[in-house]
């Protein structure tokens, strides 16, 4: 088969009417689109894109975020708002969702067709307990004769007057607890309120009221993205189990290639609204065609050793007001040809690659496939060698030896270990520990009802200079709070903190010099920048607080600015007009303006989209080596971790439970925490994950565990 | 432990109430005994009357130890006597305190029923005619001096059209006008917080969540919208109480309905201390006591903050 | 200097976002048109009237509206309009003044209350909670009262009673901002408290005071009137909407108008006040943080 021209159905289903004479779920040419109130432009959230969806099978769809993923989830179980329009078709089991009336599309929601989404306590309501989110889904699922009455009226109240019906509130009651079960939750559950279950639990009761209608087609919207790794990695089990044993269909959303890789038998990658390349999951990971699913796979952390740098890709995704003459992927398209650019590139048929039948390796959009065939022929590796142009990829020649130095110094710095710590470290904490009061009241301290919560308990750690120590631990660990107690902006209520081998205190205690020797990166770029005050002013504060004039902050801001790669016009603009990398990178620039000897970075690649997150690796990777500071790298992602850091911490509860070099860490480690941890976080889908819903901050962490306290108490 | 701290909390404003209603006498210009004398006797008082007087209410006596004198005989219930001989403070309270109750209940139900319908519309049928229409009228209502308002009512529904008594106060006629008057102010704010409390909400995720169930448009609306759109339009509801009290001292002039309003509007006129203490003293406890009770109800009805508060 | 440079001196000013933004909202816009239509009939109007607003012409008592006198005389002769322009001055004045002092009543001890914590927190929130607990307009009835009836003594008890509201805001506003990345970003530095109360913490309050403060003067109009109705502010002879029409109350079945003048005149100024206020706060509080910081509470 052949490719088409743009508009045509590209990437129709691939085994057309021979056993099945339709898919399950057939995505045709979809495109969707809105104005932009404000500039009175055409938003084109999804620009023609095609999937098809068996039963028993779960597909993956993915790409950055931008690329349409969600909005196509919307459109498909007819979501999207009035003020979208809405092109090509939806066939649902052979019908065409986009000619039925919304009635129609509404039943077929309750009965065939369940959605779970990103945010799982966000979409079940705040105000009804799980059991009645349970029961209404299972009274919707019931045929519609049995309540065709109410149906006709229109209503849809959880009263049932009639007492012959009574029975069969109580049959939903256990089928509800049933459902509960079949998602790992036990009954007690029931009588939850969204607000009072932890992100996974929320997802659970979400994936058991999708299924409380025994649907054929899920469709899952980011669905662990905002969870820890070990719930992720539950959660994503669950869903296999569930859809092999009930004979459905999935639509994986993810801008995740590993973990999709974990989980679904086929991929389609999207940029920019439209399906770059699709095929069995084994394929597209093995022999990627599309230069951006190559792009993709080789920002992934395990592309390259750790501590070494990572191939990018430059630019961003394009605005989705834009239209593109030829492929949207061709500005950031390292092998793009004029062709690419102004006409749009043919879909082209894949081989299978381990001669599969119908020989079908899926589809791919571009027309410069000969050539990245032949380059991959060629060169050994598929990912560096293919990798030219303006994907960075040190993979030859002058970068290799700058590699080797890191390498070494590493060794190097392990055999000063062995012989003893010769010059003092940069930061040092002895038997630390904090506790913040749970209820702050005089009352409270009058009554000595005084509870506590112990965020940090008892811990000591010591970074050496020029060393990375990595933290890692799930939310609610305590990390934020060494941060905080580090950085001075809380005082431990036993142990103390040494900089340098100087004792120090809270922020306002500190001498100018020891405010110096730290820097801080804080955990969401944008929120760490005033968002009235200009780049120029914000990297320049700490030099003003220091006692720089105006002249040497000048020279010192346009340094700074070119160190971690921002160009000299980004100065005047604001936080609002930056993207999320670049508000990293000016919070990096005033992190290290002092050149510190100790640099903090909280989550420095959660929110952020893989491509990103590789750019910032190395751009850390790249500061340590000019700088020769100490960085304590914080983040719940074990991949960034292990890619970074010389020795790593991992945290539970507020205690250190393991710490060693990170080879031997992540190659053996003793506390089964940690190797629960990195289960979770192998497989294929190591450390791929980024967050792009927010994480708690050290606030939320603590009223989360509260919450479980609470509960105990209540209940 | 919600409940607790939120009763200590409330005693310590009851108390700070107390002072306030105390400490009001000593705004008055001069000596308030010379002050009051002369209202009384219509002339200037002897210094000797003006001596017995202040022995006899205690005026001698150090701030703090009057203040504590009068706070015993609150809390025994003794408020004290009208300087004009019209009784016992509390006795002209209870008199004077159902007019009030009536016609407060009476405008708020008339803005509930107005409200509620009118929010939800407007909300359901963002951007229509319908909405620009209540929102017009909401404005308006918002923009309307109450006591314009009352007189515009009486010059067209009881002198034009003689369908209601001008004025006074005891049977039902007469308390149409006046809970119009001041539900229609009310209304407007109420009707304004439940059109945006309902247009947040249903711009929320879990709404559409609870389309992407299947769950039909109207129970959408209803059954999940609503209820969580409603918990801010009950505390405001709470709080209009304390405008529905202020908007009744208006409206009791206007009507010349003998209520809480019109005794406290003659007392301050009149000099008359005990008096306007005593209804400050209610009105501010009512006050209190109905937020105390809003936020019992809020509490109930939103499962996020029942568990004493944390986590939000 | 040139007219051209002068206007290219204002720009940044005139293309603001925030004001851009207003701009287009045309309800705010025709707010802004009758807040500023009644000053300037305020300024001029008893300027050019030919009749004196409290001279007394009894041969020409309770006139209906002719072309001599647009809005009819009142029981002593005095032509309404003239009144009514000058109540302008009196009602609009009040209500500038009285927003001005709780503004700055209120975000002094916003402030302090929220930056300095601890018990001086406690104490001027309690001192809040109290306050709060009157309904307004009886507090200011009592007050100015109790204090005389006068001009002064309303703009004292109307500011006394209404400061609480911006207080509480600027105190949430200002632990929020405390505990917001950017302003511990800045504590990091080793900035001193005052410079990062000056840097980052008023830039960012000022704007819910902004809103909060064209809200409230619409409510502050109507309270005026409401205590001058009742006899507590302006006096008699003195030209004010709320006095003009309780005076006129007592010929409602003859000479309706003079209730509905001053009653249509304090409506086109409060909904002037309103429409400007939702449009400020469309603008710059799109979110609806502030009502919520407020308690809910606008009147």
């Amino acid at each position: 088969m052949t490719g088409r021209g743009r508009g045509g159905p590209a990437f129709e289903n691939p085994a057309d009417d021979d056993e099945h004479p339709h898919p399950l779920l057939e995505v045709d040419d979809l495109r969707v689109r809105f104005d932009d109130g404000r500039d009175r432009e055409t938003v084109r959230a999804v620009d023609g894109l095609s999937l098809a969806l068996e039963r028993g099978e779960i597909v993956g769809l993915v790409g950055e975020s931008g690329c349409g993923k969600s909005a196509t989830v919307r459109a498909v179980a007819g979501l999207h708002g009035g003020d979208a329009r809405v092109d090509g078709s939806v066939r649902f089991d052979g019908i065409d969702l986009r000619e039925v009336s919304d009635e129609s599309l509404r039943r077929l929601r309750a009965t065939r067709l369940s959605t779970v989404f990103q945010d799982p306590s966000a979409t079940l309501t705040p105000t009804r307990t799980v059991e009645a989110h349970l029961t209404e889904a299972l009274r919707l699922a019931e045929r519609p004769a049995d309540r065709s009455l109410r149906a006709s009226l229109g209503f849809g109240f959880d009263l049932d007057l009639d007492p012959r019906k009574w029975g069969r509130r109580d049959d939903r009651r256990e089928r509800a607890a049933d459902l509960l079960e079949a998602v790992g939750l036990d009954a007690r559950a029931l009588e939850w309120y969204p607000h009072e279950c932890s992100g996974g639990e929320a997802q659970r009761v979400s994936l058991a009221v999708a299924l409380a209608s025994d649907p054929d087609v899920l469709l899952a919207d980011e669905p662990t993205t905002a969870l820890d790794a070990t719930t992720r990695a539950e959660i994503l089990a669950l869903l296999e189990s569930t859809v092999a044993d009930r004979e459905m269909g999935a639509v994986l959303v993810s801008h995740d290639l590993g973990l999709v890789a974990d989980v679904c038998d086929r991929v389609v990658v999207a940029y920019a609204g439209r399906v770059m390349e699709a095929g069995p999951t084994d394929r597209v990971l093995e022999s990627p065609r599309h230069p951006y699913t190559r792009a993709l796979l080789g920002c992934r952390l395990d592309s390259v050793g750790p501590g070494k740098r990572l191939p990018t890709i430059e630019g961003e995704v394009p605005g989705p007001t834009v239209e593109p003459a030829g492929c949207p992927f061709a500005p950031r398209c390292p092998r793009v040809t004029d062709e690419c650019r102004n006409a749009a590139p043919p879909v082209v048929a894949v081989d299978g690659g381990d001669g599969g039948e119908c020989g079908d390796g899926g589809r791919v959009r571009c027309g410069e496939l000969e050539r990245v065939a032949a380059s991959e022929a060629a060169g050994a590796n598929a990912v560096t060698a293919a990798d030219g142009g303006a994907l960075e990829q040190c993979g030859d020649g002058t970068n290799g030896s700058d590699r080797e130095r890191k390498g070494g110094t590493k060794s190097e710095r392990q055999s000063t270990d062995a012989n003893g710590t010769r010059t003092a470290p940069a930061l040092e904490l002895c038997g630390v520990s904090k506790r913040y009061p749970l209820e702050d009241s005089w009352l409270a301290r009058a009554t000595g009802r005084d509870r506590w919560h112990e965020a940090v308990r008892d811990v000591s750690l010591s970074v050496r200079p020029g060393e990375t120590l990595g933290i890692v631990g799930e939310s609610g660990a305590g990390k934020s709070t060494v941060i905080d107690l580090v950085t001075g902006l809380e005082e431990p209520t036993a142990g103390a903190v040494r900089i340098d081998g100087e004792p120090v205190g809270r922020v306002n205690e500190r001498t100018r010099d020891q405010l110096a020797a730290v820097g801080r990166l804080f955990q969401h770029p944008r929120s760490s920048l005033d968002p009235r005050q200009p780049v120029r002013a914000a990297i320049a504060e700490p030099l003003r607080e220091a006692g720089r004039d105006r002249e040497e902050r000048r020279v010192r801001t346009e340094e700074l600015l070119s160190l971690v790669g921002l160009e000299a016009h980004h100065a005047d603009r604001r936080p609002g007009q930056l993207s999320g990398g670049e508000c990293q990178r000016v919070g990096l620039a005033r992190a290290v303006a002092l050149e510190p000897a100790l640099v903090v970075l909280d989550e420095p690649t959660s929110a952020l989209d893989v491509s990103v997150r590789a750019r910032v690796c190395n751009l850390l990777l790249e500061l340590q080596r000019r700088l020769g500071s100490a960085f304590v790298l914080v983040s719940h992602d074990l991949g960034v971790v292990a890619h970074l850091a010389d020795r790593i911490a991992v945290m539970r509860g507020g205690r250190v439970v393991e710490s060693g070099p990170a080879e031997r860490i992540c190659e053996s480690p003793t506390h089964d925490y940690t190797e629960r941890l990195l289960a979770a976080a192998n497989a294929r889908g190591v450390g791929t994950e980024t967050d792009s819903g927010d994480r708690p901050t050290d606030l939320e962490e603590g009223s989360q565990s509260e919450t479980e306290t609470e509960r105990e108490h209540t209940k | 432990m919600f409940p607790l701290r939120r009763l200590s909390s409330t005693v310590v404003v009851l108390l700070g109430v107390t002072i306030l209603t105390y400490g009001l006498i000593f705004l008055t210009p001069g000596d308030p005994a010379t002050v009051v004398l002369q209202e009384q006797l219509g002339h200037q008082p002897s210094e000797q009357s003006v001596r017995d007087f202040r022995a006899e209410q205690g005026l001698d006596d150090p701030v703090p130890v009057q203040y504590a004198n009068w706070l015993a005989d609150v809390l025994r219930g003794d408020l004290g006597d009208s300087y004009y001989g019209d009784g016992p403070v509390l006795e002209l309270l209870v008199d004077h305190l159902p007019q009030t109750l009536a016609l407060a209940g009476a405008s708020i139900l008339v803005a509930i029923c107005v409200a509620l319908p009118a929010g939800i519309a407007s909300a359901c049928y963002r951007g229509t005619r319908i909405d620009y229409a209540s929102q017009l009228i909401a404005l308006l209502g918002v923009s309307t001096p109450n006591f314009w308002l009352g007189y515009l009512l009486i010059i067209v529904g009881a002198l034009r059209l003689g369908l209601f008594p001008v004025a006074g106060a005891g049977s039902l006629p007469q308390l149409v006008l006046p809970a119009i008057t001041l539900g229609t102010g009310m209304a407007a704010v109420l009707t304004r917080l439940v059109r945006s409390s309902l247009l947040e909400v249903l711009a929320e995720p879990f709404v559409d969540g609870a389309r992407a169930r299947g769950v039909p448009e109207r129970a959408v609306v209803v059954v999940h919208a609503l209820r969580t759109a409603l918990l801010p339009v009950v505390t405001m509801i709470g709080l209009q109480l304390g405008y529905v009290l202020g908007g009744a001292v208006v409206v009791e002039v206007v009507f010349q309905r003998p209520g809480l309003g019109t005794l406290l509007v003659d007392a301050v006129f009149a000099r008359d201390y005990p008096v306007v203490q005593g209804v400050t003293l209610l009105v501010g406890t009512l006050f209190v006591a109905v937020n105390l009770l809003t936020d019992l109800v809020y509490r109930r009805l939103d499962p996020r903050v029942s568990i004493g508060g944390v986590g939000t | 200097m040139s007219v051209r440079s002068t206007l290219e001196r204002c720009r940044p000013i005139v293309e603001h976002p925030t004001l851009r933004t207003l701009a287009r909202n045309r309800a705010a816009v025709a707010g802004a048109v009758v807040v500023a239509g009644l000053a300037v009939l305020a300024a001029v109007g008893p300027v050019l009237s030919p009749y004196d607003p409290t001279a007394q012409d009894l041969a020409n008592r309770l006139r209906s509206p002719s072309l001599a006198h647009p809005l009819g005389t009142d029981q002593l002769g005095r032509d309404v309009a003239t009144r009514l322009a000058a109540g302008a001055r009196v009602s609009l004045g009040i209500a500038l003044l009285v927003t001005g002092i709780r503004l700055a009543l209120g975000v002094s001890v916003g402030l302090v209350a929220g930056y300095v914590g601890g018990w001086v927190d406690e104490v001027l929130m309690r001192v809040v909670d109290v306050l709060l607990a009157f309904p307004g307009i009886v507090l200011a009835l009592v007050v100015a009262g109790v204090a005389g009836p006068s001009l002064r003594n309303l703009v004292l008890a109307l500011a006394a009673v209404g400061w609480t509201t911006y207080a509480r805001v600027v105190r949430s506003s200002v632990l929020e901002v405390r505990e917001r990345a950017f302003v511990k970003a800045s504590r990091l530095t080793g900035a001193p408290r005052r410079r990062v109360i000056r840097r980052h913490v008023l830039p960012t309050v000022a704007g819910p005071v902004v809103v909060l403060a064209t809200l409230d003067l619409g409510g502050v109009i109507l309270a005026t009137a409401g205590l001058s109705f009742l006899g507590l502010g302006a006096q008699p002879p003195a030209p004010e909407w709320g006095t003009m029409l309780a005076t006129g109350r007592h010929h409602l079945r003859d000479a309706t108008w003079l209730v509905n003048a001053p009653g249509l005149a304090i409506v086109c100024a409060v909904l002037g006040a309103n429409l400007l206020g939702d449009g400020v706060r469309d603008a710059l509080d799109p979110e609806g943080e502030i009502e919520r910081k407020s308690g809910g509470r606008r009147r």
